[in-house]
């Protein structure tokens, strides 16, 4: 038991201060579970689908900032700047012909910023975007909760 | 050896005579019905049996056993043991939509291996080799970690079966 203990603090330590894990594996352990190794989500789960769809919130105002301060990214037991790395790879791997030339990546410093100022509504914002989209043509599926 | 004889058969019938059959089967079932309160014969729950046990005399790549390493983090009944194999559902029942996520070292290249369970839906519950191996699990705030929910939740039939292992690639050694 004493070696078990001892193991899972040097397992704690060694994660907390070793380099951060690769984002493509960072996302099949802490996303693909709901999100699914290729995207797709679970619709039945009110999971999105995050395929060719992701993107679009980067070219509307507070988009970017929605994605990372939405509950499942902002609260992931990973650091800022995991959570950077990991944002930008999804955006290329799953949603690259969405991205504009202005994109710019996500920073440690912003994702820091971010994380610690979330909005108390969340839905709300969601609301907003998904009516800023639709001015610019771009309908998406409408996931939130009633 | 008529003597022989003689003895059992005198002693025969002073037992018989001198002993009541009744009074037999009254201490026999006396024995019985104290032993069951004595010893724990009636119903008790042998489940963990096998999933935990500290025998080492076992095939490790024996997939219908908790303590094969792809179940590290299982919680669940093991679809090899209910008609199905270590990656697909036994027939009649659903993958769920979603799943879980594990890492798990296997003891023969000392690699880490991220696994994905999958739950297997629509059919009511197996009931054989149930596990529950808790590596890197976390409590039900990190749901994404947590293994005590039934993943059939998004299914059309939300009743759960048994539980599939499957690896989605190698993990850093940071596990």
């Amino acid at each position: 038991m004493f070696k078990f203990i001892l193991a899972f603090f040097l397992c704690n330590f060694t994660y907390s201060t070793s380099e951060a894990r690769p984002p493509a594996e960072n996302y099949v352990i802490h996303c693909s579970g709901c999100h699914k190794p290729n995207g797709s989500g679970s619709p039945s789960n009110l999971v999105p689908d995050i395929r060719n769809i992701i993107g679009h919130f980067t070219k509307v105002s507070n988009g970017r900032e929605y994605l990372i301060q939405v509950a499942d990214i902002s609260q992931a037991p990973l650091q800022n700047d995991e959570v950077a790395a990991l944002m930008n790879w999804v955006l290329r791997e799953f949603s690259s012909l969405q991205l504009t030339k202005e994109f710019k990546p996500y920073t440690e410093e912003e994702v820091k910023e971010l994380r610690e100022n979330r909005p108390a509504d969340l839905h709300a914002n969601r609301r907003k975007l998904l009516t800023s989209l639709q001015g610019k043509g771009i309908i998406l599926p409408d996931y939130v909760r009633p | 050896m008529e003597w022989l004889d003689n003895f059992f058969e005198k002693k025969t019938r002073s037992i018989a005579q001198n002993s009541s059959r009744r009074g037999a089967l009254a201490r026999i079932a006396k024995y019985f019905v104290g032993t069951a309160f004595v010893l724990p014969v009636l119903p008790f729950d042998r489940s963990s049996a096998n999933a935990a046990t500290d025998s080492k005399d076992f095939d490790p790549l024996d997939d219908q056993r908790c303590e094969y390493w792809r179940y590290c983090a299982l919680d669940g009944h093991l679809c090899t043991c209910c008609g199905g194999s270590i990656t697909t559902c036994p027939p009649g029942s659903s993958a769920s939509t979603v799943s879980w996520i594990g890492t798990c070292e296997n003891p023969e290249d000392g690699k880490h291996y991220i696994v994905s369970y999958y739950d297997c839906c629509g059919v009511s519950s197996c009931g054989r080799c149930y596990c529950n191996e808790n590596i890197g699990e976390k409590p039900a705030y990190r749901m994404g970690l947590h293994n005590d929910i039934n993943w059939c939740m998004g299914n059309e039939s939300e009743v759960y079966h048994c539980t599939v292992s499957i690896v989605l690639g190698t993990a850093s050694d940071k596990a």
